[in-house]
């Protein structure tokens, strides 16, 4: 479980105290989806950072499962706009790269390895390096390296905003079987309220900076079959977006 | 990238060789002085001296002089560069401190390192490594700073350590950065090599090259200077022969269009 309570976080620019976040209030229950909109600039990555416990200069608490994040202890699976794949690493090595570093062996995982590689279809790609591969095949990488560690909490920073609308759909679809597979308590960053409705049970809106959750919205087409062929998937796009429009004027 | 695709293959570097050949030969008959022998008898000479075995021992003690100098300003260049690339704090310390010696003309120390090292082989590789540690250090911590952050970020979220930075992102990527930095250093070594070599050496190309000069004989003299060159071709072909190996990563050509080639097929 992701537990985030009054986290404020500024930085100083010019001799100017910016404020990022305040008073920021999120949960999200253990096994559950979450996923997150709004304006660019919100403090959206830095929020995910946070959780991540990559950015440590913050007011407020933040707990995962009951403790303050640790990179060195926890297993936390990222996944960034930009992949973040090593360019001079193959395939194979980025994927188990999570796996290699906390010290797992990788013998006894080879199974796992294979299901998850064959799952996102880069079985046959193993050997290439991701500069030789399209912007999708990389995000899939990206993808299985977050999935391998068996993450506690996964978090996911507009991961298929690189992508075209037709690869975006199909690796929104086959995220949404991962994460039912392994049940990850997952953070998703979004700036599509489609891609929100898509993959989020509950959504999130944030305001403008500095972010706030400004509401939380229950989402009742996650998980429905054939979404974007319903009507009701249409009116609630709309819905939503009347909702962000009012609180990011 | 094309010009790595023209020195790999064999065509080109033959035609090339023969090109010179002739110019050197139309030169040396036109002209008919002493001081430029025919291409053809230093061919000769060089054949009689690979034979004879004569010139084994000055090609060695150049080749030797040069590996140690680069290796030593590898390890010393390497280590600095590429943390001063990596911790901010490190750059601000030894910034002005390489800015500061490394415009000095170190050439004008050789003075000051033989009365330090003596006239032996430790002079020699001093200056070498003195000259091209600068060049590795300063082009190894450009590439080091150049690794955006979110690269750093992905493997802080798995709580890699320092180490495992450096092994995993920091030197792959600076990699080809060190092979280029590899090959200017190589052309400088072999000049700083040739001038060390004409003070109390009695083995090694710069040696041999101004005791033939003194001799008068011209033809051992070009002797010197063509295997002098052939040492740096063979040296720059092994460097590209490596980062080949090394950098297979690294897309070749075209890098908006469509799928990346890979070096090894390209240079074929």
């Amino acid at each position: 479980m992701i537990a985030v309570e009054d986290v404020s976080v500024s930085y100083e620019s010019a001799g100017k105290r910016v404020k990022v976040l305040e008073h920021l209030h999120l949960e999200v229950e253990k096994g559950a989806i979450c996923a997150m909109i709004g304006p660019s600039g919100c403090g959206k990555s830095t929020l995910l950072k946070v959780i991540a416990g990559l950015h440590t200069d913050y007011t407020g608490n933040v707990l995962l499962n009951g403790s303050v994040p640790e990179p060195k202890k926890d297993r936390i699976g990222f996944v960034p706009q930009q992949y973040g794949l090593l360019n001079w690493a193959t395939v194979y090595e980025n994927a188990v790269l999570g796996l290699k570093i906390k010290g797992d062996a990788l013998k006894t995982e080879k199974e796992h390895i294979s299901s998850l590689l064959t799952d996102l279809g880069l079985l046959s790609l193993q050997k290439k390096y991701p500069l030789q591969l399209s912007g999708g095949e990389q995000q899939r990488v990206a993808i299985a390296r977050a999935f391998l560690l068996k993450p506690q909490v996964l978090l996911m920073d507009e991961p298929f905003s690189a992508l075209d609308a037709i690869n975006r759909e199909k690796m929104q679809s086959i995220f949404l079987s991962l994460w039912e597979k392994y049940a990850v308590t997952t953070v998703f960053v979004t700036h599509s309220v489609e891609e929100a409705i898509c993959v989020g049970q509950r959504i999130a809106l944030l305001t403008p900076s500095p972010g706030r959750i400004a509401r939380v919205v229950d989402n009742p087409l996650f998980g429905k079959e054939e979404l974007r062929l319903c009507k009701a998937y249409y009116d609630f796009a709309l819905e939503l977006r009347k909702m962000a429009g009012e609180i990011w004027q | 990238m094309a010009m790595k695709k023209l020195r790999f293959s064999g065509d080109t570097t033959l035609w090339a060789f023969i090109a010179l050949l002739v110019f050197w030969y139309l030169f040396s008959v036109t002209l008919k002085v002493a001081f430029l022998p025919s291409p053809v008898a230093v061919l000769q000479n060089i054949f009689f001296h690979f034979i004879s075995g004569g010139m084994y021992l000055h090609l060695f003690a150049s080749l030797g002089r040069i590996a140690a100098g680069i290796a030593i300003s590898l390890l010393i260049g390497l280590a600095i560069g590429l943390s001063m690339g990596y911790f901010p704090r490190f750059d601000e310390v030894f910034s002005p401190l390489v800015y500061l010696l490394y415009p000095i003309p170190k050439i004008a120390l050789l003075p000051l390192v033989m009365l330090i090292c003596g006239l032996g082989e430790a002079a020699k590789v001093t200056m070498i490594v003195l000259i091209v540690v600068f060049q590795v250090t300063v082009s190894s911590r450009d590439a080091a700073k150049a690794i955006p952050q979110e690269t750093y970020a992905c493997l802080k979220v798995l709580g890699a350590s320092h180490k495992t930075m450096f092994r995993r992102v920091v030197f792959p990527a600076t990699l080809p950065a060190i092979f280029s930095s590899l090959r200017v250093s190589m052309g400088t070594a072999l000049s700083v090599l040739f001038f060390t070599e004409t003070f109390g050496a009695r083995y090694g190309m710069g040696y041999y090259i101004m005791n033939s000069w003194t001799r008068v004989n011209y033809v051992d003299m070009f002797t010197g200077i063509v295997l002098l060159g052939l040492l740096g071709y063979v040296l720059f072909a092994v460097i590209d022969g490596l980062y080949l190996r090394c950098c297979r990563w690294q897309p070749l050509g075209e890098k908006h269009g469509g799928e990346g080639v890979s070096l090894e097929r390209s240079v074929k």
